[in-house]
């Protein structure tokens, strides 16, 4: 498209543009610029921009703080949580997209579990995961109250309606005659399935992934109430450098920059994919 | 009626049912002295509101498959 | 290639021979560990909450009690500060989710007009949805420090008035939706713009050939065409808003006094800190009945997309 431009126009839209980003990035830049800073550089007014920069704060967060056991729980529990999301949610989608199972009333079902409210479950999650951590299954996979078992539980619950969600839309743009000629060449529904429809849609599935992994990553509500000590993540984490004195904003920065870089740049590398995902296919192009 | 149409009935039924003791509850009761008949007229109130709603959705959905049903008897009709 | 001849249709009428399952059965196989999961996990704590609401249930005293008919329930809907609660959810969401959309629609089109560093541009922008608002919500507290805060700071040096953003009981909320407005505006602007991007050229060429006015063309072609993007934002965002914990929890804790206490945080504190497991779920139940009545009227049109689609064919 040809546009007639001038140039106030333009300096005065890039001006604009820049201001945004200026709000939209400058709270990250300021995180990261502040878990570099000394002590005495960040309790001061005004706020400092030029300082010696110091590996204090990571010090404090990864050795005295132990953070990156945070971190590996987090790791182990929205992995396995992603995981299992994907694979379910994928089967369901794939039969909602192609034979329209239920004629939309289950779908409205799986999505309607989206608008509830995580806190009026969470109570009975508390009680169930508390009784079942003490019977024999229950131990055997970790089900019970700060376990890794019982987050993944949680968040496997709690992803799988929008991770179907996305899904859908994405099995529905691949076309029907592929899977019709690849049955007609004698593979079964399974077969068509795993050779067929899913390569097809491994962009889809990866983009689902991702926000999946996002979600689980920052969850804070489950982890904060069904954790004690050994399962928590990085969002509780972050919380335990609240101290009687206040908080320590250098190592909370510190904190708090570990736990968020893995997902910035996960971001940044799968950003042309997750935006059109997130249309849901309301944009065909 | 299919049971697709039945089910997505169903469910609004019990909706507006559901609905109807929370309006009850917030604000009519308080005009009542008598806490037995209130929660007896709730009830009454809440299930012809729900069954009125089912059978209007019944009534509608017979209709529009009449309606087909005659559409696809023209059409077989003018094929001949 | 030996099946016989088929009949148009479904991806999967079985060639002769092979495998004896149904489509329908094979459709309801490949949903079930979803509903099996969904059911357990959903709906089974979900009657245990509904089972609490009639019954005493006083967890500092120890076990769940008696059936008590529908007394929770009226205690509950007397209860002023169980309405106060809801009327902050209401302020906040409609507020956050309506600036979220008007920024988000605007800072699109200034993006789609823009030919120079698109890409950066974008990657920037997406960067505040993929953090936590547990943890950097944590860190705006620093921002909106009255002593210390880069915020008092700046306005200071323009001269403006210096408020106490989390202390101050008529501010605070709007200082919680300040910051879901940085988290989540860039969402609806990329939408937004993703769908402005996959507009069709056509119509606007054919419009401009008719010398329509620009206002004419945004009123009657690009917002309409806008229309199912923006709408399922919509959804979205007010699903969140009214489900907000995390920044809440974080940024004031419900305080000063009472001011930021959303429904959600209203009702983990009457379970989980007073013990009312009972009033907890009874709020609970009412929540999510509310909830649902508007999934009706917000899902039901984006799921007509889906199984008109999947009809299709």
């Amino acid at each position: 498209m040809q546009r007639k431009t001038s140039i106030p126009l333009e300096v005065l839209r890039y001006g604009a543009i820049f201001l945004v980003l200026g709000f939209f990035v400058f709270p990250i830049f300021w995180m990261v610029l502040t878990s570099f800073k000394p002590e005495s550089a960040i309790m001061v007014s005004p706020p400092r921009f030029l300082f010696t920069p110091t590996l204090d704060n990571y010090y404090h967060a990864i050795v005295d703080k132990n953070f990156f056991f945070y971190i590996k729980n987090t790791l182990i529990i929205s992995v396995i949580s992603t995981a299992i999301v994907v694979f379910i949610g994928s089967l369901a989608a794939y039969s909602f997209a192609r034979y329209n199972v239920g004629d939309g009333h289950i779908l409205f079902f799986i999505l309607s579990t989206k608008m509830m409210p995580a806190i009026a479950v969470i109570l009975p999650y508390f009680l169930i995961f508390r009784d079942v951590g003490k019977t024999a299954v229950g131990k055997a996979l970790h089900l019970g109250l700060d376990q890794h078992g019982a987050l993944i539980v949680s968040y496997v619950m709690f992803n799988l309606p929008f991770a179907i969600w996305l899904l859908v839309s994405f099995f529905q743009d691949i076309p029907r005659s592929l899977e019709h000629s690849a049955r007609l060449d004698g593979l079964s529904r399974l077969q068509v399935l795993r050779k067929v429809t899913f390569p097809l849609a491994a962009p889809g599935i990866a983009v689902t992934a991702v926000f999946t992994l996002i979600f689980c990553w920052n969850e804070f509500l489950f982890a904060y109430i069904l954790t004690r000590k050994l399962a928590s993540t990085v969002t509780v984490g972050v919380e335990s450098f609240f101290t009687l004195q206040g908080i320590l904003w250098g190592p909370v920065a510190a904190a708090a920059t570990i736990s968020v870089a893995p997902m910035l740049v996960f971001v940044l590398v799968m950003q042309r994919y997750m935006v059109r995902g997130l249309t849901f296919g309301a944009v065909r192009g | 009626m299919s049971f697709s149409q039945g089910w997505d009935a169903g469910f609004k039924t019990m909706l507006i049912y559901v609905g109807t003791v929370f309006f009850w509850l917030i604000f009519l009761e308080r005009y009542f002295s008598n806490l037995g008949l209130s929660v007896l007229l709730m009830n009454v109130t809440g299930i012809v509101l729900g069954l009125g709603f089912f059978f209007w959705r019944r009534k509608v959905c017979r209709a529009e498959r009449a309606a087909a049903e005659a559409e696809v008897a023209l059409l077989i009709a003018e094929d001949r | 290639m030996s099946a016989a001849p088929e009949s148009a249709g479904l991806a999967g009428s079985p060639p002769p021979g092979k495998s004896g399952m149904s489509d329908r059965w094979f459709s309801i196989l490949l949903i079930a560990p979803a509903m099996l999961i969904t059911l357990i996990f959903a709906i089974l704590p979900l009657i245990q909450a509904l089972d609490v609401t009639f019954r005493m249930g006083d967890l500092s005293r120890g076990k769940i009690g008696d059936y008590v008919g529908l007394t929770n329930y009226r205690i509950v809907f007397a209860d002023n500060q169980f309405w106060q609660a809801g009327w902050v959810t209401l302020k906040f969401t409609v507020v956050a989710v309506g600036l979220e959309m008007i920024l988000g629609v605007a800072i699109a089109f200034l993006l789609h007009g823009a030919t120079f560093a698109k890409g950066i541009t974008r990657s920037l922008l997406i960067l505040p949805l993929a953090t936590s608002a547990a943890v950097t919500g944590l860190f705006w507290r620093y921002l909106y420090d009255t002593q210390f805060g880069v915020l008092n700071w700046v306005l200071g040096l323009l001269g403006l008035p210096e408020p106490n953003w989390l202390g101050d009981y008529t501010i605070a909320l709007w200082s919680v939706v300040l910051f879901d407005i940085w988290q989540w505006t860039p969402f609806v602007a990329l939408i937004a713009l993703a769908g402005l991007q996959a507009l069709p050229k056509e119509p606007f060429e054919a419009a401009e050939l008719d010398g329509a006015s620009k206002w004419r063309v945004l009123t009657t072609l690009t917002f309409p065409l806008l229309k199912p993007v923006l709408f399922l934002v919509l959804v979205l965002r007010t699903i969140d808003c009214v489900r907000l914990y995390d920044a809440v929890a974080v940024l004031t804790r419900g305080g000063p006094g009472t001011a930021t206490e959303t429904m959600t945080f209203y009702l983990y504190r009457t379970g989980l800190k007073l013990f009312r497991m009972d009033y907890a779920s009874t709020m609970a139940v009412f929540f999510l009945y509310v909830m649902l009545v508007a999934a009706v009227f917000a899902l039901t049109p984006l799921l007509k997309q889906f199984t008109d689609r999947a009809k299709e064919a």
